[in-house]
């Protein structure tokens, strides 16, 4: 409960100023009238009872300073008290205890399952980038022993060029490529997609 | 082992005050605490209110604003049960400190 209070504290800490500063002038006031009534002037009495008072910004800075101070050394109480109550109910400690652990431990792995399947499948900003040219993927190259690009397939490359940013047309746009590539295949990399020829001849 | 620090008989001073009055504001408490020692004890109203705030964050008293007899509002500290047992506490603690002072002052 004491957190909980604090807390509100917190919210409330400007009034909580505001009522400090209340109540130190309350005092004062008091003081000066007691002053006055016992003879003093109205000048004579406020100079007396500020003299007594000290610095009110000090002062209310000191009382502050308790209230917060208190806030932290509470807080640990807290915690003391916490820790004995769990020291003194082990069955409900342990069932906490589990149940927490079950509950994050399946969160997590549920969460890795849905970052690894869905959400980090491929290192592409959108994932709209990867399909087309896997659906391409099929006639890009000319199947059998031709090494060359079938022409469509290049034009296309080159409208896409924007989406495959590190895409390299220049590459392919040459009537024959260094590589012989039999098939392909798209492979992420750290922040771009490649084709990876799966064989390799020398031409 | 007594507690045996100033702001402990600061502290049993104040609690003892509103066990007497029932309910008082910080001015009456330091008034009270002068006009029964015959101005033998004058509370540092710099001592009081840090005090007083650090109790009511213990739980040990509790605060209102209310009216005083002049007719002016003031902000009231009323002890709790735990203030109760902690001035309980406090006072068997105070005649430890005293005696063992006065051990020690008799010492020869």
């Amino acid at each position: 409960m004491g957190v909980f209070r604090r807390m509100l504290a917190l919210g409330k800490r400007s009034k909580l100023d505001r009522e400090i500063e209340d109540e130190l002038h309350d005092h004062m006031q008091m003081r000066i009238n007691d002053n006055i009534a016992k003879g003093m002037s109205s000048e004579e009495a406020t100079r007396a009872a500020r003299l007594r008072f000290g610095n009110p910004t000090v002062m209310k800075e000191r009382v502050d300073a308790e209230d917060a101070a208190l806030g932290v050394d509470s807080l640990f109480r807290d915690v003391r008290y916490a820790t004995r109550g769990f020291a003194k109910s082990p069955a409900f400690t342990a069932v906490a205890i589990l149940t927490l652990a079950l509950g994050i431990g399946a969160n997590t792995a549920v969460f890795q399952l849905i970052d690894a399947v869905r959400l980090r499948s491929l290192p592409v900003p959108f994932r709209y980038w990867a399909s087309p040219l896997h659906r391409f993927s099929g006639w890009l190259w000319e199947r059998g022993s031709t090494s060359r690009i079938q022409p469509a397939s290049r034009r296309i490359l080159a409208a896409r060029r924007s989406a495959f940013r590190s895409w390299d047309a220049s590459s392919l746009a040459g009537t024959s490529i260094a590589h012989r590539l039999t098939s392909a295949r798209l492979v992420p990399a750290s922040s771009r997609l490649q084709l990876q020829p799966n064989t390799v001849r020398r031409g | 082992m007594a507690k045996n620090d100033l702001q402990g008989a600061l502290d049993l001073l104040i609690f003892k005050t509103l066990s007497q009055l029932g309910s008082m504001h910080g001015y009456g408490i330091v008034m009270h605490i002068e006009r029964v020692s015959d101005e033998l004890l004058n509370i540092e109203e710099g001592s009081l209110y840090p005090a007083l705030h650090r109790m009511e964050q213990s739980g040990w008293i509790r605060s209102e604003w209310a009216v005083t007899e002049s007719s002016r509002k003031a902000k009231f500290y009323t002890l709790t049960a735990a203030g109760r047992r902690q001035l309980a506490a406090r006072e068997k603690n105070w005649e430890q400190v005293v005696k063992g002072v006065q051990a020690i002052l008799r010492f020869a």
